[in-house]
């Protein structure tokens, strides 16, 4: 356990600086919600999103600079990496989630917009799925490939995505949006939220035996 | 005492560093019962292997020039007279064999050898 | 456990390169030279060593203990300097010590500090502004901020000017003076190791081809040269990397077969360069200590 505070501790001083600036592109994103669209529902997937972002990048600056062939000089276990590395993940999860709660309640009261708080929570749960599928795919691929840049091409892949989604459903294209889906299981509001959780639980945890096997036999 | 090295000299250093111990002994310089310097710490100030400092203390405690004492290092051991003339006799020897090449390569005669050798003796009064 | 690592019948295979039973040890308080040229293996023999790499076969013991089973016990007590330092060229030194203090249970920020003093390096400054010399020194005071029984150096002096490199020799040199602790010293530049080895270890194109004292390898062998047609045929055989030019050949060639040699051919001593360059020159593999040709 104590080691993978520590690995989280060197990755944490990996990224310091780029949490700073990337943090304000979040709020910038938050206001043009609440400002432009006037709907809060947008803000907790869209911050997800980018918290995804966020979350390879000691992952992919270790990769850059061949930090990992320090780690293997370190008195850890492999094991240990990959655990201290999916925690470090799950960490920018739970960071996400807090700001978008505190995003929300900001934006809300600053321009006045009103909210169904089981609307949001909802919403807060399709960004975590989003979170934890992408984290799960990503995180194998960069203990097997170790040169993955994806992580930040696919959030912004998958923002767009999300974007053109919604789009589409304006357009009359599509019969459901993410948005319509959020209203829509409103009514099974518990059961819906513990479905999408049980789901993000299952993908991470395959996501991390699959890993396990893939790194701990590897050359680095 | 001071132990200096050539890398030039032809002669292996672990020689020099016996050599230059020993006339130290012989002349003096180092008394009986004086420690030597550890192994480590005169490979450490030569910049040489400690193998080569261990082999140099070990053939001069075979020669029994010193003695070593586990765990406290070595020391110098009280001259032996029976020793020093052996080492000398060596090094008769050793000059007297060079000297029998030069001559076997410049086709000097045992006769003229022998006259290089009395007009030395002569130069130098030895009797 | 009077070894510090003991390396046995080591294969690593590759698709193009493949490591050969490398068998050596090195006894506690001893400083090996691991030498060969570039893309021989050393370095694949240190990940070996360091688990980066997984082993094909054979058994490694660091402190007497197997390398795989108790790695962490044992990386407590390692310390790596590689050719480059792999950290994040933003951190500063100051940086560096408080993401890998907490690894380490013997870390000693007093230590780090006054090492870093020693060497004249600003905490302050950030590594990418380091010249080559002073990455070097700070790697090595962070390989020594803990308490180490075995430091492993990858290549750490290429590029470095002789005034870096003696500066380390006298580090290492001082690393020693402890029974207790040894150094695996891996490097093409053999005039470091020429001096202060204690043991060599050679391994060319991934295979072991001596592996024992400094003074004995170069005691085995000497460097000759001259006209190459006063070589009979046996001796001609017996040459290491025979190399004709214009002037004569030379070659290497092992001291116990000197005796037959017609008096017109020069002798000299051989340094550790001869020796990897008259091996690697040779056509036919060959191995020091069993004096045996294959292939």
């Amino acid at each position: 356990m104590e080691k993978l505070r520590h690995i989280l501790h060197f990755d944490l001083i990996t990224t310091r600086k780029s949490v700073a600036i990337l943090l304000s592109v979040y709020f910038v994103f938050g206001i043009y919600y609440a400002y432009f669209l006037e709907d809060l529902k947008a803000v907790p997937i869209s911050i997800m999103i980018w918290v995804t972002s966020l979350t390879g990048l000691p992952f992919q600056l270790n990769e850059k600079y061949g930090v990992n062939y320090l780690l293997a000089t370190f008195p850890i276990r492999r094991k240990n990496i990959i655990q201290g590395r999916y925690l470090y993940s799950l960490l920018f999860g739970a960071i996400g989630i807090s700001l978008s709660e505190i995003m929300i309640c900001i934006l809300a009261s600053f321009f006045h917009i009103g909210f169904d708080h089981r609307q949001i929570y909802l919403s807060l749960c399709f960004g975590v799925l989003i979170f934890s599928l992408i984290i799960s795919v990503y995180l194998p691929m960069y203990f097997w490939f170790t040169h993955v840049h994806m992580l930040m091409v696919s959030s912004v892949f998958v923002y767009f995505f999300y974007i053109l989604l919604e789009q589409l459903y304006y357009l009359g294209i599509l019969n459901v949006s993410i948005d319509t889906a959020i209203v829509g299981l409103c009514h099974y509001f518990m059961l819906a939220i513990a479905i999408i959780f049980l789901i993000s639980a299952i993908l991470v945890i395959c996501s991390y035996c699959i890993s396990c096997k893939l790194f701990l036999n590897k050359d680095i | 005492m001071k132990i200096i090295i050539s890398n030039s000299s032809g002669l292996p250093i672990y020689e020099q560093i016996k050599e230059q111990i020993k006339s130290a002994i012989l002349s003096g310089t180092l008394t009986e019962g004086e420690a030597l310097p550890s192994i480590r710490l005169l490979a450490r100030d030569l910049k040489i292997s400690v193998i080569t400092t261990t082999r140099a203390y070990t053939d001069l405690e075979q020669e029994g020039f010193v003695t070593n004492v586990q765990g406290k290092g070595c020391y110098v051991l009280p001259i032996n007279n029976d020793l020093v003339r052996e080492q000398l006799l060596r090094k008769i020897e050793e000059g007297f064999q060079s000297a029998m090449n030069a001559a076997k390569t410049a086709r000097i005669l045992r006769k003229e050898l022998e006259a290089i050798w009395e007009q030395i003796c002569e130069e130098e009064e030895y009797e | 456990m009077n070894n510090s690592l003991e390396v046995t019948d080591l294969c690593k295979n590759f698709r193009d390169f493949n490591l050969n039973h490398i068998n050596f040890t090195l006894p506690r308080g001893y400083i090996m030279g691991f030498i060969g040229p570039n893309g021989s293996g050393k370095t694949t023999v240190i990940k070996l060593i360091l688990n980066m790499l997984k082993k094909d076969q054979g058994i490694i013991k660091v402190f007497g203990q197997d390398h795989i089973h108790q790695e962490v016990d044992i990386k407590e007590n390692i310390g790596v300097v590689f050719e480059a330092p792999y950290y994040i060229p933003d951190w500063n030194l100051m940086d560096l010590e408080a993401s890998v203090k907490p690894f380490y249970k013997t870390w000693n920020s007093h230590r780090y500090y006054s090492l870093l003093k020693d060497f004249e390096l600003n905490k302050n400054q950030k590594i990418k502004t380091l010249s080559k010399g002073m990455k070097l020194k700070f790697m090595i005071a962070a390989a020594l901020a803990h308490e180490t029984k075995l430091l492993i150096l990858d290549e750490p002096t290429s590029g470095l000017d002789a005034v870096s490199r003696d500066e380390l020799l006298g580090i290492l040199g001082d690393y020693v003076t402890s029974e207790e602790k040894s150094i695996l010293f891996s490097s093409h530049i053999t005039s470091d190791l020429e001096k202060i080895a204690d043991y060599i270890t050679f391994i060319h194109k991934g295979e072991l081809i001596y592996t024992g004292t400094k003074d004995e390898l170069l005691e085995k062998y000497c460097v000759i040269k001259g006209d190459g047609s006063k070589l009979t045929g046996e001796q001609y055989e017996t040459v290491i990397g025979y190399t004709e030019n214009t002037t004569g050949f030379e070659g290497l060639y092992p001291l116990k077969a000197l005796s037959g040699l017609s008096a017109n051919i020069v002798t000299d001593t051989a340094t550790l360069d001869d020796i990897i360059l008259f091996t690697n020159r040779n056509k036919v593999a060959f191995k020091c200590n069993t004096n045996e040709r294959l292939g």
